[in-house]
């Protein structure tokens, strides 16, 4: 019997179809797809602005290369600080929001995302336990409610609850973030490597052993990285806290864009763009040194 | 006879869920024995290795390590057991982003508190570096303690595994295909090495090896498997080419198995 196939079983004949199977799920999402558009009147039409949208646009677009130095508002009090320090004072706002509500998410996050990891319950319970199923579904579970409202929710709910203090901003920042990181966590945690957690299991390591010296090392540098993005998604909604009254970017934003202070709108998205960008560039230097 | 643990089981068997890993092993490694497990892939090497090592439970008969039952022992046992025995794993088994002197101290951890660990990782003391050093030195490494892992060579990566389980201060070394990954040169070396640090300080080697002539040259004794079972148990000096080629001989099975 030869080993060689036969003219009929060709390779190029034997290749899988890489559509077969997937046909169904690509019909379902563009049929759901196109029903969506019919569903909120999705019309290219709307894209035309008005004249007076127009307008306005063109304004500001206008404004972009000569952003404002100094207040365009018609009244500033006599004792205000200068423009340029506000919007300094305001970036400074944003980012230490942005970063207190870090420091929290990155403790909840590695605490919830341990305990949401099935590496971990494996390691304190390597034979299975009760304890172990009814901790993870309760990690996951709250894991979930946390990440399935957004900031602007809870900063909602928090403020009601709370009044507009600081440290519910600080919450509404840390509570969906948190729970985003857990997963987030569990998951890089879950998919990293065993083979070096076996190795320890086998020298005698305890769980704690085997997860901090063995599993942790080796999701590390996916969770320093994906901290770091999630730091920058912090930022932003960070600058919308001021939406709510909260001394941010978003705050002087949105007083601005209302005065039609263009000039103004430009030089404090201009500060944003810098906040993000600065931000890039030193988590990047932090990234490459810790992760080579 | 060395300082080394003496191994010994009787009609041990592993089941994986329908696969019968191994069945009805019996075998005695003497204290200071260097033993060569050879056989044809899936033979059940690693699955034996792994269960003299405590690492794997039998599913039936019975695994004594230096006269204790593994199957018996506790917990805190079992690890103390683990911590006695340096495993050297086929695919090496470190963490690639960290350097190579936090690989090695790792391997204490069966005998070092977690916050003792914890600082040996973090921040090891000049005695702890000194020894790493002095494992590295005798490894042939010397150079490369604070280098990353993942940038060493595969038989640099090797001799790290070795200091690992060197780093235990075991009293007797498992290693799984240790020569697998790394060319004829380098595989001569490191044979040299682990039967060197076994005569040295008696301990018990056992490793799992795809070359015969390698079983030949470097250990006292060789024993054969195949299915899971053991189909001989020869002194290296009186192996014969006719059993070895029985071993490795396919079914004819084996060979409609293979697609031919």
């Amino acid at each position: 019997m030869s080993c060689l196939p036969t003219v009929a079983e060709s390779p190029a004949e034997r290749r899988p179809n890489p559509f077969r199977g997937r046909t169904n799920v690509v019909v379902a999402l563009v049929v759901g797809a196109v029903w969506s558009a019919w569903q909120l009147d999705l019309r290219l039409v709307d894209l035309i602005p008005s004249q007076h949208g127009l307008d306005v646009c063109l304004e500001f677009l206008s404004r972009a290369l000569t952003p404002a130095l100094s207040s365009e508002a018609e009244f500033v009090p006599a004792n205000a600080p200068p423009f340029l320090v506000t919007v300094l004072e305001a970036a400074v706002t944003t980012v230490a929001f942005a970063a207190a509500a870090m420091g929290v998410a990155v403790v909840a996050g590695l605490v919830l995302g341990f305990l949401a990891s099935t590496a971990w319950w494996s390691c304190v319970f390597p034979r299975g336990s009760a304890l172990a199923h009814v901790s993870f579904g309760l990690a996951r579970t709250v894991i979930a409610l946390m990440r399935s409202v957004h900031e602007l929710l809870w900063a909602l709910l928090l403020v009601v609850a709370f009044g507009a203090s600081e440290i519910a901003a600080v919450l509404a920042l840390s509570i969906p973030t948190a729970g985003t990181l857990a997963k987030i966590y569990s998951e890089l945690i879950d998919e990293s490597p065993r083979d070096a957690a076996f190795a320890l299991q086998a020298a005698g390591g305890t769980a704690r052993h085997v997860f901090c010296f063995g599993l942790l090392p080796r999701a590390l540098p996916d969770m320093i990285a994906y901290s770091f993005y999630r730091f920058e998604c912090a930022l932003r909604a960070s600058a919308v806290l001021g939406f709510f009254g909260y001394g941010t970017l978003g705050l002087h934003l949105y007083q601005s864009f209302v005065s039609s202070n263009y000039g103004e709108v430009w030089t404090l998205l201009y500060a944003l763009f810098a906040v993000v960008i600065g931000f890039d560039l030193w988590s990047g230097a932090i990234r490459r040194r810790l992760i080579g | 006879m060395g300082r080394g643990l003496r191994f010994v089981a009787e009609q041990l068997s592993v089941r994986f869920c329908a696969l019968e890993a191994l069945s009805g092993v019996d075998l005695t490694i003497d204290g200071g024995e260097r033993v060569a497990f050879v056989g044809p892939s899936g033979a059940g090497k690693t699955t034996l290795l792994r269960a003299l090592g405590a690492s794997l439970m039998p599913s039936s008969g019975r695994v004594e390590v230096g006269g204790v039952d593994v199957g018996r022992c506790g917990v805190k046992e079992g690890r103390q057991l683990r911590a006695s025995i340096g495993f050297v794993p086929q695919d090496h088994a470190l963490v690639p982003n960290v350097r190579v002197v936090q690989n090695v101290v790792a391997g204490r951890v069966g005998t070092r508190s977690f916050l003792g660990s914890v600082r040996d990782y973090a921040w090891p003391s000049r005695a702890t570096l000194d020894e790493v050093h002095s494992l590295l030195d005798r490894v042939g490494i010397e150079d490369k303690l604070f280098e990353r892992t993942d940038r060493l060579s595969g038989g640099q990566r090797q001799r790290v595994a070795i200091a690992r389980a060197l780093y235990q201060r075991p009293l007797a070394i498992l290693a799984d295909e240790p020569v697998a990954s790394v060319d004829p040169s380098r595989a001569r070396a490191v044979l040299e090495l682990l039967t060197g640090i076994s005569r040295e300080g008696g301990l018990t080697l056992c490793a799992s090896l795809h070359n015969v002539d390698y079983a030949r040259e470097f250990f006292d004794r060789v024993v054969g498997l195949r299915a899971g079972k053991v189909v001989f148990d020869s002194r290296t000096d009186e192996l014969d080419d006719a059993r070895l080629g029985k071993l490795y001989a396919l079914s004819a099975d084996e060979l409609l198995a293979d697609g031919c």
